[in-house]
């Protein structure tokens, strides 16, 4: 008669175990969830600081000289915890729209079809060669899916690049310009 | 045997409330963790970004052919004179210490030029003063969203100390200013030899907000707006100038601390 009610030891504390089992989920999941959260969050602090490093280095004092200066500040490099592009252009599509403070800036990484500019067109270039700085191993990689799907982080920061204005009709040299330019910086895991 | 049951239903429903506490807490600060990181970042990006807008805007090339029939817009690439721009600012403050609007536009072209890849997102200040006592500013200008933010407004400023410049860029919210050291020269009246003059040039800038409403009213007391009929350059900054001081507001007593005086820049 007394152990009519008994279901047995567990039984009998059912009742007790469904809040226990769901606190035990909820503080679980939201463990898990935190967790994640802030291995996320550190590792997109660490590629922003690491972009921001990319970036000091490849601006230096703001003033660059010419390509065997940009290449020697790409050589002080030492990223390797993300992929990284990083190089010279101009704000406009023109050199002389960029130089006009009326002319909105329009730079962009897309040709009109939709596609992304070949490297070698995104940047600018002179008999030199194009100044940009990659740690790809293939800089033609460097594709829209970069900046789709990636996560990409895309820093822009004026700087001063000497260009040669090449000569006259005559022949007679123009002399050497402190051009204003951006440096554009874009950094993935 | 029924006490005991209830006793432990009890104790469970506690658990799952302490627990629920702790797991929304831990969400919060899940969700407000890095805060301070991710400003930190900002605020390093947005200190980079001036350090190197000033350089380019001191040290960039600008033409020093006048407009002419032949090449009505000459610019660096076709002029056959060309110069720093800082050279330019030097040569023009040394007759008289201060700057023509011709000088004043070059600085002011110059600074859109460098601001091009952030113009639509954030407004900056650039000024050029002087390190005399008192202070003078050479160069006031402000590049500001419009209040229907669609395009920008631009204005020339002066203002009777840096404290007046200090309190309008409290009153716009969060800025990182960058300041450079430069040398300025001008005559000495008396022994006709050129004095240096210690100056720095600064930028500010901050997250794009305009300091007017949509009817076209100054939400900021820290600024002023002259109407077009009053040039910049006739404002005085003595108690009896309402302009700069506001003497309605500020009594004789309590001193003429003044506020920064704008005056919109219509044409390019």
């Amino acid at each position: 008669m007394r152990n009519k009610a008994f279901i047995g030891p567990i039984g009998d504390d059912l009742p007790s175990l469904i809040p226990i089992v769901f606190a035990l989920t909820i503080f679980f999941a939201s463990f898990n969830a935190a967790l994640s959260t802030f291995d996320s969050k550190n590792n997109s602090f660490a590629d922003d600081l690491d972009a921001l490093k990319v970036a000091r280095i490849m601006r230096s004092n703001g003033y660059i000289v010419n390509k065997e200066n940009f290449d020697q500040l790409c050589g002080l490099v030492e990223v390797r915890s993300l992929k990284f592009v990083a190089g010279l252009a101009e704000f406009n599509t023109t050199p002389e729209d960029s130089l006009d403070p009326l002319k909105p800036y329009n730079f962009t990484f897309f040709e009109p079809s939709g596609l992304m500019k070949p490297i070698d067109q995104l940047f600018y270039g002179n008999a030199s060669g194009n100044f940009y700085c990659t740690n790809l191993k293939d800089p033609s990689t460097f594709d829209s899916g970069v900046l789709q799907y990636k996560n990409a982080i895309v820093r822009t920061y004026p700087v001063i690049l000497e260009k040669d204005r090449g000569t006259d009709a005559q022949g007679g040299k123009l002399g050497i310009i402190a051009a204003p330019m951006q440096l554009v910086v874009v950094a993935w895991r | 045997m029924n006490s005991k049951a209830q006793a432990a239903v009890t104790d469970a429903l506690l658990l799952l409330l302490v627990v629920g506490i702790l797991s929304t807490s831990l969400v919060l600060f899940s969700i407000n963790y890095g805060k301070t990181v991710q400003k930190y970042i900002t605020d390093q990006y947005a200190v980079d970004f001036e350090t190197t807008a000033l350089k380019t805007m001191l040290y960039s090339s600008i033409p020093r052919d006048m407009p002419s029939a032949l090449s009505p817009n000459p610019t660096v690439y076709n002029s056959d004179q060309v110069d720093y721009l800082l050279a330019v600012v030097k040569e023009d403050y040394l007759d008289d210490a201060a700057l023509n609007d011709n000088t004043k536009n070059v600085l002011k072209n110059a600074s859109k030029i460098a601001f091009k890849p952030l113009n639509r997102s954030y407004d900056y200040m650039f000024l050029i003063q002087t390190m005399e006592t008192p202070t003078r500013f050479v160069f006031l200008y402000i590049n500001a969203s419009n209040p229907d933010g669609t395009g920008r407004e631009e204005y020339y400023c002066n203002a009777k100390s840096v404290e007046n410049v200090q309190s309008f860029l409290e009153s716009v919210g969060a800025f990182n200013p960058v300041v450079s050291g430069i040398k300025l020269s001008k005559i000495n009246p008396s022994t006709k030899d050129a004095d240096t003059v210690s100056a720095v040039a600064e930028l500010a800038m901050w997250t794009g907000a305009s300091f007017k409403n949509n009817s076209g009213n100054l939400v900021l007391e820290s600024v002023k707006i002259l109407p077009a009929s009053i040039d910049l350059n006739t404002v005085k900054f003595d108690a009896s100038n309402i302009w700069g001081c506001a003497p309605e507001n500020f009594p004789a007593e309590a001193g003429c601390p003044g506020v920064l005086v704008c005056k919109q820049i219509t044409t390019n």
